[in-house]
């Protein structure tokens, strides 16, 4: 804690040793996070590096009194939904025409599954399927999905973080526990998750 | 494992999974640092704090922002900061074509391809390290007359401005510019700017002049005006002015008005909203002037409903709000005759005949009512609904009515005026008998009395009353709107609840629009959608909050009687007003393009110039009114001298000057300041500009804030407002009865010369009155066309014009006409068309398009008189003037369309 407390100090005078601190000790977490927003590594890679490079720009407007990693993580949350709705704008012409849908079943290939499906009790079937309903939630609901499991936060610093009304939060939360639900339905766990 | 542990090592797994724990992003970040072709200072105390040229490091925020996509909360001009501001101006040593890469890279970042960008950027600030010069930028307010007033960084060498982009607010949902405030280099630089005093030579409109001084020309303006007033009296010399070069201190006419007792003549138009607004919600629903909530507020909403507002041509700023709204899941209903932009974004396009938008209106709060979706607790404590109307003189019942003893004297504990205090008297359900409100357990929102011998009944039930025809169906009859829509539309309203309406005055240009405008507040009250985060109606301007307008514009409290532009016809003629005298005989005409912002543009030519002596015009720019002058003053445009400013954001904000005046142009104040020391008055204008500003932040509300001139040089922009959604709950309004009056006690015309012509029992409540003109059978069998004129993206009323590159896209006059239309006058795509009544005509390219209904044709507006093949479109306007609120129905206009003959080209 005292590292980082040193580094922004650092930062704050314009040195950019100050930087290499925050970046080593926050990346992972960071890239982890938008990557899973955004479903793009090498946009998320270049987010985060982005949200690095705006942090020795303004830190003089970060407040030494709040945690320094909900912060930064918030940048990142705000920043990877903003890059996607920029992204959306453009029709991808990417591989255009090379797609026919003819192997739809085959787009998720074995290799693709991203979790194991015998740790939580699951056919491969319904692997497949679940991982699927997670992609296409929108990423506006991962995100807040994100916040809440993966970091921990309450309903109110999802809020604050994404800037969006609690009741906001609250009904994608429900869009997304419902896609939960149906999840751990199919595992051999048969409770409803609230 | 339970189910919320489950859930987490779910997620683990899910966000974990394809990052490798190997991950290492800062090789990449410090080569970032490094590519930009500095080195790399590991301690920075010593970099550019002594006045040295900054090293590029130092400058990298500044690059950072035009490449980054997100511009982040609160972000300030970084280095503007850590510098001493003097001037708003700062010089860094950066190359030119530097800073032009990276705003190529920031279009690219936009532009959806995201890798290339920096790529870009490193090769263009390595190769270009030899063509470094000065930079300085100044920080500009685009003052074009839509008033969201954007925040541009102005790149300056040589004292001359080379680029201009877009810079942020601290609140990220201001700012971004539009076109016009990008191009407006090209309008500083443009051909068509005044360059000199000059004087007429030939024949007014013949535009011959010769060139004169400064000395000269005041002394001849000083003179005649002079002349005029000893011989007609003060108030002869008559001024216009508009919301052209808009800013606290080029308002100083009415202070030279004021201290010289001229004529102040507005424009006539875009009155009836305010009108309107200002009769039923106050002038003051937010404490600050205006009577919608902040842009950013729209965000909060669930329904917004954009009525006749081409925001994505006019307001690019809110427009952006407005999308932001969308995103959140808000509802975006657009009515509109023709299809724009906006409504290729909505859930919903609703068309409407031209003026009927009020009946809509009406229809809507019929519906809410018979529904039972009104906000029963917002209409009891916040609107008069529960106010009992006398039946014998309309007024309310007060309690001096009822007990027959004169009602009390109070000083007032602000103002120290004495007020009479007689409350109001309600009935109150709960005892059956009529009470003081204060004391009043229930009030009756329904019934009619007898209290003390008055026949009362409440104002709820004349509002219901006055809406009982406007049935669905009706409605659906006079506006082309299937009744189902329409009852639809108002139960979405009510109850998808909070709702936003945002308009325009496009709907007050036809006779009685104002009447659409109290409609929908009154609806906007009767559903409680009002006055609370995500409700709002109108728009929001808050001019007057901060500042200390009355002392700087009137100093000798001299309040003057005003003109309007279509009344100076006969004014100008006649010499009377009412029947008594009052001439008008010279015209200084400066902010507004007078001449061509008037309808029956022959007017002017046949009633108005030739009875006037002496015309002057002082403007930026050969405008139209310009060329019927007999002086022409040279003024400053926006980045040539130091201003502040506040429009429709919560900001004020400081305009710095930039660069010098252009060729030989003052600021008005300046040319104020001369003209005042020749009439005589010049220990009015004895103050220097920042003595000025000082005097406008002499408010109580500027100590409040802590707004000083020194403070806002060096943040740039201070919000004024606290940022939260519960300010803009109201407890309040700024109507005598601190509620909102969708029934109106004493109602007046907007300008009290005009009480003749008024009728005030068709001002009381609610209600839709047909246009003048366009739904008129007998003139419809000779021009068969409703014409209305709409804003483009590329010009700005008439003011805005001469930028070659927007000139490229907005090349000459067009008129929209649906292909049924076109088709029976067998007008083919870009034809050259003839738009003619009796009054006149105007010729322009025919655009066949679908986006308009039959029998509407528009013609966007923003052109000068010599850009027309023939004509004027105000030639063809109608002359008539709302006798309410005195505002022009430039929208009420019935035509003709035919191929234009005299085209052989």
């Amino acid at each position: 804690m005292n590292e980082e407390i040193e580094a922004i100090a650092l930062l704050k005078r314009g040195d950019v040793r100050g930087l290499e601190v925050l970046v080593r000790k926050y990346q992972l977490d960071s890239v982890r996070i938008a990557n899973a927003i955004t479903k793009d590594f090498s946009l998320a890679e270049e987010i985060v590096q982005e949200a690095f490079l705006r942090v020795y720009q303004c830190i003089d407007q970060y407040d030494d009194a709040r945690p320094f990693r909900s912060w930064f993580l918030r940048i990142i949350v705000n920043d990877a939904l903003k890059a996607l709705t920029y992204q959306n704008r453009f029709v991808s012409l990417e591989g255009a025409g090379e797609f026919d849908g003819s192997d739809l079943a085959g787009i998720l290939s074995e290799s693709s599954l991203w979790f194991e499906q015998e740790e939580f009790g699951l056919t491969h079937e319904n692997a497949q399927a679940l991982q699927e309903m997670l992609n296409n939630l929108t990423p506006e609901h991962r995100a807040v999905l994100e916040l809440k499991y993966y970091l921990d936060m309450s309903d109110e610093e999802i809020a604050m973080t994404v800037h969006i009304p609690l009741g906001t939060v609250k009904s994608r939360l429900h869009v997304a526990k419902m896609v939960l639900r149906s999840m751990l339905e199919r595992t051999d766990l048969s409770f409803s998750c609230r | 494992m339970g189910a919320k542990e489950l859930i987490k090592s779910f997620f683990k797994k899910y966000t974990e999974q394809d990052v490798p724990v190997e991950l290492d992003l800062w090789p990449a970040i410090i080569s970032r640092f490094q590519n930009s072709g500095e080195e790399v200072s590991n301690d920075s105390s010593d970099a550019g704090r002594d006045g040295n040229p900054k090293t590029f490091i130092e400058s990298l925020p500044e690059v950072l922002r035009k490449t980054s996509n997100s511009i982040s909360p609160k972000q300030k001009e970084f280095a503007m900061e850590k510098e001493k501001q003097g001037d708003g101006v700062r010089v860094t040593r950066r190359d030119f074509l530097k800073v032009s890469g990276a705003t190529a890279a920031a279009a690219a970042v936009v532009g959806g391809t995201r890798r290339p960008v920096l790529r870009s950027l490193e090769e263009i600030s390595s190769n270009a390290k030899s063509a470094q010069t000065e930079e300085q930028i100044g920080v500009g307010i685009c003052r074009c007359q839509c008033y969201n007033y954007c925040k541009l960084d102005l790149h300056v060498r040589n004292n001359k401005i080379v680029k201009v982009t877009p810079a942020p607010y601290p609140d990220p949902e201001y700012g971004g510019g539009c076109v016009r405030g990008q191009s407006f280099i090209q309008r500083i630089y443009s051909p068509e700017r005044i360059k000199y005093p000059m004087k007429r030579v030939g024949n007014r409109g013949e535009d011959k002049w010769e060139r004169i001084s400064w000395d000269e020309a005041i002394d001849i303006i000083g003179t005649k005006f002079n002349e005029i007033r000893q011989k007609y009296g003060d108030q002869a010399i008559a001024y216009t002015t508009q919301g052209g070069n808009g800013g606290a201190l080029s308002n100083a006419v009415f202070r030279l008005k004021s201290v010289t007792g001229g004529t102040m003549i507005d424009g006539a138009a875009d009155w009836g909203w305010m009108w309107a607004f200002g009769k039923v919600l106050g002038p003051d629903i937010t404490g600050v002037g205006s009577s919608g909530n902040e842009p950013a507020d729209y965000a909060n909403a669930k329904t917004i409903i954009v009525w006749g507002l081409g925001l994505t041509e006019t307001h690019t700023m809110q427009w952006r709000t407005v999308l932001a709204a969308k995103r959140r899941g808000a509802k975006l209903i657009v009515i509109d005759p023709q299809f724009p932009a906006t409504a290729a974004k909505a859930d919903q396009w609703i068309p409407v005949r031209p003026a009927s938008d009020g009946a809509i209106a009406m229809a809507m709060i019929k519906t809410v009512i018979d529904e039972g979706l009104i906000d029963l607790d917002f209409l009891t404590k916040r609107t008069v609904a529960p106010f009992l109307v006398r039946k014998d003189n309309g007024l309310f019942l007060r309690n001096s009515h009822v007990t027959g003893i004169a009602p009390e004297k109070v000083k007032d504990p602000y103002t120290g005026q004495e007020v009479v205090k007689d409350p109001i008297v309600v009935w109150d359900a709960a005892v059956d008998d009529a009470k003081m409100l204060e004391e009043a357990q229930t009030p009756a929102l329904e019934g009619s009395y007898e209290v003390a011998g008055i026949q009362v009944t409440t104002a709820f039930d004349l509002l219901k009353e006055a809406a009982a025809e406007y049935t669905p169906e009706y409605a659906s009859k006079l506006s082309g709107v299937p009744a189902e829509t329409i009852h639809d539309l108002a139960v979405t309203y009510a109850t998808n609840r909070p709702s936003t309406i945002l308009s325009s005055p496009a709907i007050d240009h036809y006779g009685s629009g104002h009447k659409f405008f109290v409609n929908i507040a009154t609806l906007a009250a009767i559903t409680g959608n009002l006055g609370k985060p995500g409700a709002s109606i109108g728009d929001f301007y808050q001019s007057g909050m901060v500042l200390n307008n009355l002392e700087f514009l009137f100093p000798t409290m001299n309040f003057t009687e005003d003109l309007d532009l279509i009344t100076l016809k006969d004014v100008a003629e006649t010499g009377q007003l009412n029947g008594k005298p009052y001439p008008v005989k010279a015209l200084y005409m400066h902010k507004a393009n007078s001449v061509s912002k008037r309808t029956r543009w022959k007017d002017w030519m046949e009633h108005i110039l030739p009875n006037l002596e002496f015309v002057v015009t002082a403007d930026p720019f050969m405008v139209d009114c310009a060329r019927y002058s007999d002086i022409l003053l040279p003024v400053c445009d926006w980045f040539e001298y130091e201003e502040i400013v506040c429009g429709s954001i919560p900001y004020m904000s400081y305009n710095s000057k930039t660069i010098d005046p252009l060729f030989e142009s003052k600021s008005d104040i300046e040319i104020f300041r001369l003209l005042a020391q020749k009439m005589g008055v010049g220990k009015y204008f004895e103050q220097s500009n920042e003595d000025f500003i000082n005097m406008l932040f002499n408010s109580q509300a500027a100590k409040d804030l802590g707004i000083t001139f020194e403070r806002l040089k060096q943040e740039k922009s201070i919000r004024i407002l606290p940022k939260t959604p519960e300010f803009w709950i109201r407890s309040r309004f700024g109507t005598p009865s601190g509620r909102v009056e969708f029934y109106l006690e004493q109602p007046r015309p907007r300008k009290s010369y005009a009480m003749k012509d008024f009728d005030p029992e068709g001002e009381r409540l609610p209600g839709f009155r047909p246009p003048t003109e366009i739904w008129d059978k007998q003139k419809l069998n000779s021009y068969p066309l409703a014409f209305i004129q709409e804003h483009a993206r590329w010009r700005v009323h008439s003011l805005w014009f001469g930028v070659p590159v927007l000139n490229e896209i907005y090349k000459e006059p067009y008129v929209k006409i649906n292909p049924i239309d076109a088709a029976a006058r067998n007008i083919k795509n870009n034809d050259y068309v003839e738009i003619f009544n009796d009054r006149g005509h105007v010729v322009g390219r025919a655009v066949i398009t679908e986006g308009i209904m039959p029998g509407l044709t528009c013609m966007p507006i923003g052109w000068q008189q010599n850009e027309f093949k023939a004509g004027h479109y105000n030639e063809v306007t109608n002359g008539y003037l709302e006798p309410v609120t005195q505002t022009q129905s430039f929208y009420d206009t019935l035509v003709e369309i035919r191929k234009w003959e005299a085209y052989h080209g």
